[in-house]
């Protein structure tokens, strides 16, 4: 009798949800939004008890896995053009906008943004033999820049001094380790520990990043990601995303 | 679909192989010959040392030779002193890059057919008034061919799918250090699937068949070699 | 242009201390049991090894003096070596292969006929037979005009019948060479044959009784009529040897 009660309590223990899946919720984040996402994810936990789990990588990326059926339950973009075709056909809900990100002209040596007078002088100057800028084609950030340049008539001029890291993360990377002397980087990159010890310009012909979310269809988690989503816009997100330079 | 996009980082990819396979076979005949011939100080650092490209993740071997080959780097300023002109982001850096990280796959195989190489036959060479120079030209090399093909297709086909290392020392400049491999990546991420796909192909296609004339001379030559 | 050695060295189970002098015109042979140095004492004249003291001179050329500093690398030492195993070089042809060192092709071509090679010129070493291999091995050497032939048990790995053509072959030669010929052999009756003067070096030392062992035992009578049919200046070594046994 006591045998048949252990096994039957055993086989009770196993059937009950490991964490009901209902807690739990898995987000594709474009890398830009890593820091003010990490802060964001340890506040909806707390106050919902869901855990957030979250990728970061390149929204191109992202975007691939999840038209090959990565099991994200939400997508942070980079852009609002993914999203938007994730939409159109079917993949997603309606998507809405998260943050505005800006770009700027950034380096690692403090003293630079001193000795020109805007960000176009700047990279026109003989001091600046190599310029990052994200490959345009996938990252918005490199694409905003190129808009600036082509605003200002330098595109055309610069492309000697062009250098393409894949996404805003290595953009970054080529900066502040010295191996280009500015690179087009995100402004939330410049208002990190690392990026204060250098320097920034703002970048005015640059239009706005905007990056756009969507909760995926084949979710199995759609009302925590729901829920989730709906925090990134509470007062609470905002006031996060915008101490890294995000409005 | 823009042939340019096409075939400038096919081009790319087949001279950056090429240039790393003829200095690897040179730089790795070398090394293996120190390595099998001679006493070497600290020999297990040494090897340990030509080894570490293998162990070591492609990006973080980059993340290294951006630093040093950066301008702040040591390669990097020695060669703006010799040469006026930045390492980083050119073909040249690029090459120098491949040869880093490909190095124990010339070095191996060399190493390997030059201990196979019966002793005493070397010994004849010297005894009969060759150099060791000489005797490397006219007695190990041609009683190796085995290893230097095998260290070329190696180094060749290793090169040709590099990215991590390109990429990062690179910067995917257009026309100068876009190699194929990274250019399926870029078209990837810009949802040109087509242009990735058909990249792949034929990436895939030129490695299968160079491995296949390289095997074909390979087996010619074995019938003469090493009795 | 005599060769004359001393030699000091210590190996694993004894130490190896011999000298030896080989005038021109006439064969040295080293005999004794295997194991006993006697290759080593070639390959510290070839300059392959090295002794802990040594002097090593060919006519008036010091070749070694570790006393004075002076050690000639192999290369410049004009010397041959006939081994054991036919050591020709598997990517040439025979022809090749004897031409290797040769500064005059003709030569080379007169030693194939003589030692009746010349119709193997073209193939490969692997593909003719083990006598054939040890007659190109001796062109090879002599096509070289060496000031000193050095044999290193040279027909060992031979069938009796090749073995007595070609020992025959180096006796008939070593007049028209006029260089000394070192060889070196654990078989008596070889060196009885060969060598003009009989140096025993048994565990790294010159033995002369251990060559007296074999006078005495039923063997003799055929080695000394075999030695007496030979027409060489060596007879009076013979004598000698004849005188200790009692005879």
């Amino acid at each position: 009798m006591i045998r048949v009660g252990v096994v039957l309590g055993l086989i009770f223990i196993c059937a009950l949800p490991a964490g009901a899946s209902d807690e739990k919720v898995l987000a594709g984040v474009a890398a830009n939004f890593m820091m003010p996402f990490q802060e964001m994810a340890a506040a909806f936990e707390k106050e919902s008890g869901i855990h957030v789990e979250s990728v970061f990588t390149s929204t191109g990326k992202l975007y691939a896995q999840i038209r090959n059926g990565a099991p994200y339950d939400i997508f942070l973009a980079a852009d609002e053009e993914r999203p938007e075709l994730l939409f159109r056909d079917g993949l997603s809900g309606k998507p809405f906008v998260y943050a505005m990100g800006e770009v700027v002209l950034w380096s690692a040596d403090r003293d630079f943004c001193a000795r020109f007078a805007d960000w176009e002088e700047a990279v026109r100057s003989n001091e600046v033999k190599r310029l990052a800028i994200a490959n345009p084609e996938s990252a918005p950030y490199g694409a905003a820049a190129v808009s600036a340049l082509k605003a200002s008539g330098l595109f055309d001029s610069l492309q000697a001094k062009y250098v393409f890291p894949q996404d805003i993360g290595q953009t970054f990377q080529y900066a502040s380790t010295g191996a280009v002397q500015a690179g087009f980087c995100a402004l939330s990159s410049a208002v990190t520990d690392q990026g204060k010890e250098g320097c920034y310009y703002t970048i005015t012909q640059a239009p706005k990043v905007t990056q756009a979310a969507c909760v995926l269809t084949r979710t199995n988690n759609r009302e925590a990601a729901e829920k989730f989503a709906a925090f990134l816009l509470t007062p609470a997100g905002i006031q996060i995303k915008e101490k890294y330079g995000y409005r | 679909m823009d042939t340019g996009s096409i075939l400038v980082p096919l081009w790319i990819s087949f001279k950056l192989a090429a240039a790393t396979t003829v200095m690897l076979l040179a730089l790795g005949a070398f090394l293996a010959y120190l390595l099998a011939y001679r006493k070497v100080p600290a020999r297990p650092v040494v090897e340990s040392l030509i080894n570490l490209p293998i162990a070591l993740p492609p990006t973080v071997l980059g993340f290294y030779l951006l630093i040093l080959m950066g301008p702040k780097g040591a390669f990097g300023k020695a060669w703006e002193g010799l040469f006026n002109s930045t390492l980083l982001f050119t073909f040249t850096g690029i090459v120098i890059a491949s040869v880093f990280y490909s190095l124990p796959f010339a070095v191996q195989p060399l190493k390997a057919a030059f201990l196979k190489i019966d002793r005493r036959i070397l010994e004849n060479a010297y005894v009969l008034g060759l150099s060791p120079v000489k005797a490397f030209f006219r007695v190990i090399v041609p009683n190796s061919a085995v290893g230097f093909a095998a260290a070329a297709i190696l180094v060749f086909l290793h090169t040709m799918g590099e990215f991590g290392v390109i990429l990062m020392v690179g910067g995917s400049v257009p026309g100068e250090t876009r190699v194929a491999s990274i250019a399926i990546y870029e078209a990837v991420e810009s949802l040109r699937y087509r242009d990735a796909w058909v990249l792949s192909v034929v990436l895939a296609l030129v490695s299968f068949s160079f491995l296949l004339v390289v095997n074909a001379l390979n087996r010619g030559e074995g019938n003469g070699i090493n009795g | 242009m005599a060769l004359t050695a001393e030699i000091r060295k210590r190996l694993s189970h004894f130490t190896l201390d011999v000298s030896i002098a080989c005038p021109k015109g006439r064969i040295l042979s080293i005999v004794g049991p295997s194991g006993s140095g006697k290759t080593t004492i070639l390959r510290i004249i070839a300059g392959l090894d090295a002794p802990d003291e040594g002097v090593v001179v060919c006519g008036e050329r010091v070749w070694l003096d570790t006393g004075g500093r002076v050690a000639l690398p192999t290369q410049k030492r004009r010397l041959a070596m006939v081994f054991q195993d036919f050591v020709l070089f598997p990517h040439c042809s025979v022809f090749k292969n004897v031409c290797f060192a040769a500064r005059d092709k003709s030569l080379a071509e007169a030693l194939m006929k003589r030692f009746d090679i010349w119709h193997l010129r073209d193939s490969r070493p692997q593909s003719v037979s083990g006598g054939e291999r040890q007659r190109a091995a001796i062109c090879q050497a002599l096509a070289r005009e060496p000031e000193v032939l050095l044999m290193d048990e040279p027909f060992s790995a031979l069938d009796p019948l090749t073995r007595r053509r070609l020992r025959e072959a180096v006796a008939d030669m070593k007049g028209e060479l006029g260089i000394p010929i070192i060889h070196v052999t654990h078989d008596i009756r070889e060196a009885l044959f060969l060598g003009d003067e009989i140096v025993p070096v048994v565990q790294g030392r010159v033995f002369h009784k251990w060559l007296l062992q074999f006078m005495l035992t039923a063997r003799d009578a055929d080695l000394c009529r075999e030695r007496a049919a030979m027409d060489n200046e060596g007879d009076v070594e013979l004598e000698l040897y004849n005188k200790r046994r009692g005879y």
